[in-house]
Formats: structure tokens, sequence, C-alpha cells
């Protein structure tokens, strides 16, 4: 059958159907372009936000908290940790054990065995490996004058509590110990602030031993150093020094009685660690520290472990 | 849809990188500078970086296969809706390089502006109007 032709009423009526068809392809044409564009712009938007916020954070605390005499209670919390606690957390969540270097026995002015330290108050490494510092040091003698402090608000792991051995003094029958912090945690320039100028000998350990063969060259200089007797060092922290993040000084001084928090196994593992190490140094005294069953155990490691 | 795919591959090499050098760290080194604001390593090796037992980058490249597939087979809306929740993911990795690790990770980065271009283009297509009907005369 042949098509007719269409009415001008059929026509116009076609013709409207098509402008509404089209009309309506262009709106959801622009209201495609509208929802993508508004996305698109809340994406922005949002890691904008992000990212003024961060700046305007790190802004604000660049000086941070002063630094504070931390309240002998606090350092009896770290220093004074039960062997008990010491034996169950063992070697802990401790990612680095000290290494061998067994050179001359490095000795302190009193003729005792020398424990050297290099770091820095802005160092968030050094900030968690002091944690552990105290606690095996504390097992040795008594530290008195610590300062509470932080590491920088704008470097990695920002603002980690911590101690500074500035002004500080340590007292033991068995070690000695030999501090210095560098920097402090406050922005000079595209550094932190001089603090303390380390000694010859202290100079000296950092260049002989913080280098190939026993640090990567990669990594050569790095803080925290420490020297223990000449025998051990340690450079970098030992452990994960996130399980610190969002803590203050009184809650990580707190976990530590707790052997299965991760704050425990992170800090006492690595005092352990130290503690063996020291334990080498001293000729194993006192006994009560190092004849207990995690000193031991990891005494044998490291004894175990070539010099490289 | 070719534009879709090539980001997708992107993504999914780059997430197969990440993974090997969380699991082959000695054998296939992360290629990016250290001990600054930006520093993969630190970034790749945060308590942020695992879920579980099961590193993000895993997820990634999980989640990079599942929207080649979707691609693939025109799946449309679970697309944009898998896409959306890929981009929830990347505000949380963001907020985490900057608030909680501070520090960033150039392949992180890469990674997290593929899938913020893959969810706009998700939506695109999701959004996309309907063919004008022609109208005939019978």
């Amino acid at each position: 059958m042949r098509a007719r032709t269409p009415t001008r009423r059929e026509e116009r009526l076609a013709q409207g159907r098509g402008r509404v068809t089209r009309r309506q392809q262009e709106e959801a044409a622009a209201r495609q372009r509208r929802i993508v564009l508004v996305a698109g712009t809340i994406v922005v938007v949002v890691v904008l936000a992000l990212a003024v916020a961060r700046f305007v954070q790190s802004n604000a605390a660049t000086a941070g908290a002063p630094n504070s005499p931390a309240p002998p209670s606090l350092v009896t919390q770290v220093a004074g940790v039960d062997a008990a606690t010491f034996d169950q957390v063992g070697r802990g969540s401790v990612t680095v054990l000290p290494t061998p270097v067994r050179g001359e026995i490095q000795r302190g002015p009193s003729g005792l065995p020398l424990v050297t330290y290099v770091g820095a108050e802005y160092c968030p490494f050094c900030a968690g490996e002091r944690w552990s510092l105290v606690a095996a040091l504390g097992r040795f003698g008594t530290f008195s004058g610590l300062q509470l402090s932080h590491s920088a608000t704008d470097d990695v792991y920002p603002n980690t509590p911590t101690f500074s051995f500035v002004g500080s003094t340590y007292t033991s029958q068995y070690v000695e110990l030999s501090p210095v912090e560098l920097q402090t945690n406050v922005r000079s320039g595209s550094s932190y602030s001089a603090l303390q100028t380390p000694t010859p000998a202290q100079t000296s350990l950092l260049q002989t031993y913080d280098g190939p063969p026993y640090v990567p060259a990669q990594s050569a200089g790095s803080i925290p150093f420490i020297d223990i007797g000449g025998q051990y060092i340690v450079s970098g922290a030992s452990y994960d020094v996130g399980v610190l993040r969002g803590m203050n000084a009184d809650q990580i001084a707190s976990a530590l009685s707790d052997p299965a928090s991760a704050q425990a196994k992170a800090i006492l593992g690595g005092a352990n660690a130290l503690t063996a190490a020291i334990c080498t140094a001293t000729g194993d005294t006192p006994t009560d520290v190092c004849g207990q069953a995690a000193v031991k155990s990891l005494q044998a490691t490291l004894a175990a472990a070539p010099v490289p | 849809m070719a534009w879709q795919l090539g980001l997708g591959v992107l993504g999914l090499l780059i997430s197969a990188y990440l993974v090997a050098t969380h699991y082959f760290a000695e054998q296939v080194p992360l290629a990016c500078s250290t001990g600054g604001v930006v520093d993969c390593e630190q970034v790749t090796m945060s308590a942020e970086s695992m879920v579980g037992p099961v590193p993000v980058a895993v997820l990634g490249l999980v989640w990079f296969g599942v929207t080649l597939a979707l691609v693939l087979g025109r799946a449309t809306r679970p697309q944009m809706v898998w896409a959306a929740l890929g981009l929830l993911a990347v505000f949380y990795l963001v907020y985490a390089e900057l608030f909680l690790i501070g520090a960033l990770c150039l392949w992180c980065t890469a990674i997290h502006l593929i899938v913020v271009v893959l969810f706009l283009m998700s939506l695109w297509e999701a959004t996309a109007p309907a063919p004008a009907a022609d109208y005939r005369v019978t």
C-alpha cells in the first residue's frame, strides 16, 4: 500500500515531537556536563581542602610546644619497667637489631663502657628510639633532668612525643652515656636550628661506623646513631615509629606496662635489644639485668651476627 | 572506552609494580626519592599501607582488574559505583599521606589521579543522554 501524504496538521505534530525529542536530548547532555563538572569540582575541592588544612596545621604548629621537664613519674614509668614485662615482650616488634662492629672498647671519663647517642630533636626516628634508649639505660642507672620534647611538626610522623637529652644527666655504676642533640625541632630556613655540637669523639664514631660497611651507603650519616661501647651500633630507628602516632607522652608511658600493647612491643623490644648490646660491653653486669631470659636470648642472636 | 582501558591498564601496571616492591623489595627496588616530604618508601611501608594483612597495593591491583572487566563488559552503572568506591579510598589515602604519615608517594599519587579520572569518565558514561528518536510518517 502506497504511503499517503501527511496532512499539514500531522506535519506540525511530527515536527513538534522531533523538537521535543531533540530538546530533551540537549537538556540531558547539559545535565550530563553539569553532573560531571560538579563531581570534578567536588573532587578538586576535597583534595585542596586537605592540602590547605595540612599546610595551615603545619604553619600553625611550626614552633610546636616548647620542651618541658619530664615529670619524674613519667620517667619512672619508662625507665623503671619491671623485668617480667621486659621478658614477656622479648624482641617484640623490633625490625632492626644492633649491628656488631666489635671494635675497640669505648670507655667514658670514668672508665666505664660508653654509650654514645647522636640525634636531633626534629628527627622523628630519634624520637622513637629515645624511648627504647631511656628504657634500656634505666636498667643500668638513673636519669635526671630529662626534657619532654617532640619531633618536627612538618616531617614524617609529625609531632612524635619523646624525650630530649639536652641538659640531662645519667648516673650508673655500669655504663656512661654521651648524648648529643644536633638540632632543635624549630624550623630555620630549609633545616632546623642548631642545638649542640658533637665532640670530636662523637664525630669520630659517627664517621667511622655510620656508613659502609656497617650501614648501607644510601643511609650513611643517618640519625639516630648509637654506639654501644664500640661493640654494636644502631643507625636509624629499631621499630616502626608509626606505633606512637596519635599518642601523647603519658599514653605512651602508660602503654609500656602492657606487654601486649603495640607500643610496649616496639619500645621495650628495642630496649631489650639495646640492653643485650650494653650487657656485652659491660661484661654481663648487672647480673639481674643481663641474666634475664629476653636479654640472654637477644645476646645470643647479636653474638651470632657477623661484623659487616 | 579506549581511554578508560588505557588508564585502567596503566593503573594496573603501577599497582603491580608497587606490589612487586612490597613482596620482592630486594629484587625490585622502589624508584623514588626518600628522606623528604616526597618519600615513597615511608608511605609504602607505613601502617596505613596495609589493610590487615593485605597491602593497599594489592587492593589497588584488584580494583583496576575489576574496573577493566567492567569497562570491557560495558557495565556502565556498576562501573560508576565501583569507581566511586575507589574515589572514597583515594580521599582516605590522601588524608593518610598528609596527616598520618606526613609524606607523599609519587607512584601512589599517579594512581590516585588515574582513579579520579576513571571516576569522572564513568560518571560521564553513566549520565550520557539517550539518542534522539527519529519520527517516521507511515
